[in-house]
């Protein structure tokens, strides 16, 4: 036999052996009370998120109309900004589904953003005032940098004057994360097509041909989540040690949300283990780990002493004393997160994920 | 004496067997790989710990050039006989590499794709071999998002899939311009210092081609992926040239809408997904062989070598090895030896 021949023989070897199915590595009982318990985060959790974004960025859409026409004030405006910025802050903590469709989370905010593409692409759409951003869908398809939170706090928090193209552009972001939000309501709503595969994740659903596909997922947004808290809304700005802090690396300097920004992090953390019934309460019926019952108190408490401080986080940052030292412990707090998130809960329910090379390059 | 901690099943220096392919594994805990090798008789030889996760690699005589997965900033040097780490080498301030690289037919530059942070646009690093391993520059790509660049068989001629888009580890791994990005093959003749871009083929709008590999009848084998849905064109992500001809491939087996990765030797090739679990065997444009498994990733072809993993499992010649504990195959592998 020729060295060609062996070649061939044994790529067919091994490419004509049995298939290999995409299983379940939980019989069947357990996967589906753990399907049950996304369902419920998906109904008690996910829904109420997006519909909270959804309502804000109307609200906020309507408030600009206004003051962009002359009839309003700016103060509903800024109201609102606020209100969708921390109901976006709360839900990004879930990365499944529609919100990782085409760009993902940095759609809705692109921060942070060390090299200030945001305030580039604004000042790029204001130089060329072109008309066609402000249509109706005039920003579908347009670079994230534009469209995004961050570019929108970059023009509310600025001298934004009614009957100025700045300020028609801050309602055409805003109708774009409204109608972006609607569409997460819409996909996660039950019976939608995303929901119906999100609902049954079982051998021949195209997109969860499992249970484990879909919870792979939600602990690795989580752990994006923790990991951003830690790192970017934290550490970024304080820095690892007193004499590191940097307050305008904080986020949402402009608006001052930085700090409520943190909170809602944490609550959404806490609010997310301790939904009843919710995907996380379940795990223990398969002799899952409690450990979340903890983690969550104490992200609770977090985000409730947070509430309590009448600084901003540029303050704070700037001052770098105790509460900054205190800021730093609460952000080395979420590794304990992460630990549970990556190995620790799925180990005890017999799943393989923390690192998945699903993610693929 | 090197870096690395080496790890042998014979006496150190001498594996009791010769390794033939080399996997990359990755550790749930802690995120990090470890380059793997194995037998044709599907051995574990022993495995080279790295400081960051893997993603592809290249290899020339005994040595073999593991490098990270995007963004990172430190490739390693790894002997393949003694599985000693010979060095780590670090991107420029400015730079990070993409995750591939390959060497000269002589062995005496190794080129790795890299990230241009100012720019973002693509460019390849230049290293020479003999003598203490230095960087001696860097060529600049007509755009963003270089990801594998493979030599052909015979000859210092190269092929770079500029995936099109651009990223910076400031904003994870998100590509900044979705919205109108386009991706190409770029042709490098590194004798001759010439680049000749292929232009941009119908089909491949929303498509950021990322992997491919020529075989030794010159036909390259292109794997893309489909990164905006709204912009793509059908799920068919295969791509094969030969000579002038470019024929996008449809084949029967779904690959999803992604390729993890793509080998040739002789005058086949072998493509996977690990969105379907499909590990597709073509002969040119014809497929001549598939099969399913969970999380099909890595994928080898080399004389007498046929392999491919999923995400617990790598086939190689047929005998199935398990990885290691808390362990995954991650998206690469390829034949040494």
């Amino acid at each position: 036999m020729s060295r060609k021949h062996l070649i061939v023989a044994a790529c067919l070897s091994a490419l004509t052996a049995g298939p290999l199915a995409a299983e379940s590595r939980l019989d069947t009982a357990d996967a589906a009370l753990l399907q049950q318990g996304l369902i419920t985060t998906a109904d008690d959790f996910v829904l109420p998120g997006y519909r909270d974004y959804a309502e804000a960025a109307t609200e906020m859409t309507e408030a600009l109309d206004a003051y962009c026409s002359g009839t309003g004030p700016i103060a509903p405006v800024h109201a609102a900004f606020e209100d969708s910025f921390l109901a976006w802050q709360r839900i990004s903590i879930i990365q499944i589904g529609p919100v990782m469709a085409e760009e993902g989370p940095m759609r809705l905010q692109l921060w942070p953003d060390p090299k200030g593409f945001a305030r580039r692409a604004v000042q790029m759409a204001v130089r060329a005032q072109d008309r066609g951003l402000l249509a109706e869908g005039g920003l579908q398809g347009r670079s994230i940098a534009l469209v995004n939170l961050t570019a929108l706090e970059d023009l509310l928090y600025h001298d934004l004057a009614p009957g100025t193209y700045e300020c028609d552009l801050a309602g055409a972001i805003g109708a774009y994360q409204a109608d972006l939000a609607g569409s997460f309501v819409a996909a996660w709503t039950p019976g939608a097509a995303f929901r119906a595969e999100y609902d049954t994740a079982i051998d021949g659903n195209a997109r969860y041909a499992s249970v484990d596909d879909l919870i792979r997922e939600l602990l690795a947004g989580a752990v994006v989540h923790a990991d951003r808290l830690r790192k970017f809304k934290i550490q970024r700005g304080l820095g690892q040690a007193p004499g590191e802090a940097h307050p305008e690396r904080t986020e949402a300097v402009d608006s001052g949300l930085g700090l409520a920004s943190i909170q809602a992090g944490f609550r959404a953390l806490a609010d997310l283990y301790k939904l009843p019934y919710g995907f996380f309460d379940m795990t223990t019926e398969l002799s899952g780990t409690s450990e979340y019952h903890m983690l969550g108190k104490t992200a609770g408490s977090i985000a409730d002493a947070l509430a309590l401080e009448p600084r901003s986080l540029v303050e704070i940052v700037a001052e770098d004393g105790a509460m900054a030292a205190e800021l730093r412990s609460f952000g080395e707090l979420t590794l304990y997160h992460e630990t549970y998130l990556k190995t620790g809960l799925p180990q005890s329910i017999g799943l393989t994920t923390g690192f998945t090379s699903a993610d693929g390059d | 004496m090197g870096l690395g901690v080496v790890c042998c099943r014979g006496a150190l220096g001498q594996p009791a067997e010769q390794a033939v392919y080399v996997g990359v594994e990755t550790s749930a805990e802690s995120g990090l790989s470890r380059a793997s090798f194995f037998s044709a008789s599907g051995a574990r030889l022993g495995q080279a710990p790295l400081d960051f996760r893997a993603h592809g690699m290249a290899g020339h005589g005994r040595r073999l050039a593991v490098f990270p997965r995007r963004p990172g900033d430190r490739f390693a040097l790894v002997d393949t006989e003694t599985l000693e780490i010979l060095s780590i080498v670090t991107a420029p301030a400015d730079r990070h590499f993409f995750g591939h690289g390959a060497f000269t037919r002589d062995g005496r530059y190794l080129l790795v794709t890299e990230n241009d942070l100012e720019t973002l646009q693509g460019g390849i690093g230049v290293y020479e071999t003999t003598g203490a391993f230095r960087r001696i520059g860097q060529i600049a790509l007509p755009g963003p998002g270089p990801h594998e660049i493979a030599r052909q068989p015979d000859r210092d001629i190269f092929h770079v899939a500029l995936g099109g888009l651009e990223t910076h580890p400031a904003y994870g791994r998100t590509p900044l311009n979705l919205h109108d990005f386009r991706s190409q093959i770029v042709m490098l003749d590194f004798a001759r210092g010439d680049l000749t871009p292929l232009g941009y083929w119908p089909g491949t709008e929303g498509i950021s081609l990322r992997h491919l590999a020529m075989d030794d009848q010159r036909r390259l084998y292109i794997g893309g992926q489909i990164k905006s849905r709204d912009r793509a064109m059908g799920e068919a992500v295969l791509w094969l040239v030969e000579g002038d001809r470019v024929q996008k491939l449809d084949p029967e087996a779904a690959l999803g809408g992604y390729v993890s990765s793509v080998a040739a030797h002789g005058g086949r090739a072998v493509v996977s997904s690990k969105e379907t679990g499909v590990a597709l065997c073509l002969d040119g444009p014809r497929a001549i062989g598939v099969r399913r498994m969970e999380g099909a990733g890595a994928v080898a072809l080399g004389p007498g070598l046929s392999a491919a993993s999923g995400f617990t499992l790598l086939d190689l010649n047929g005998r199935r090895i398990e990885t290691l504990p808390r362990h995954e195959f991650d998206n690469h592998g390829m034949a040494v030896g």
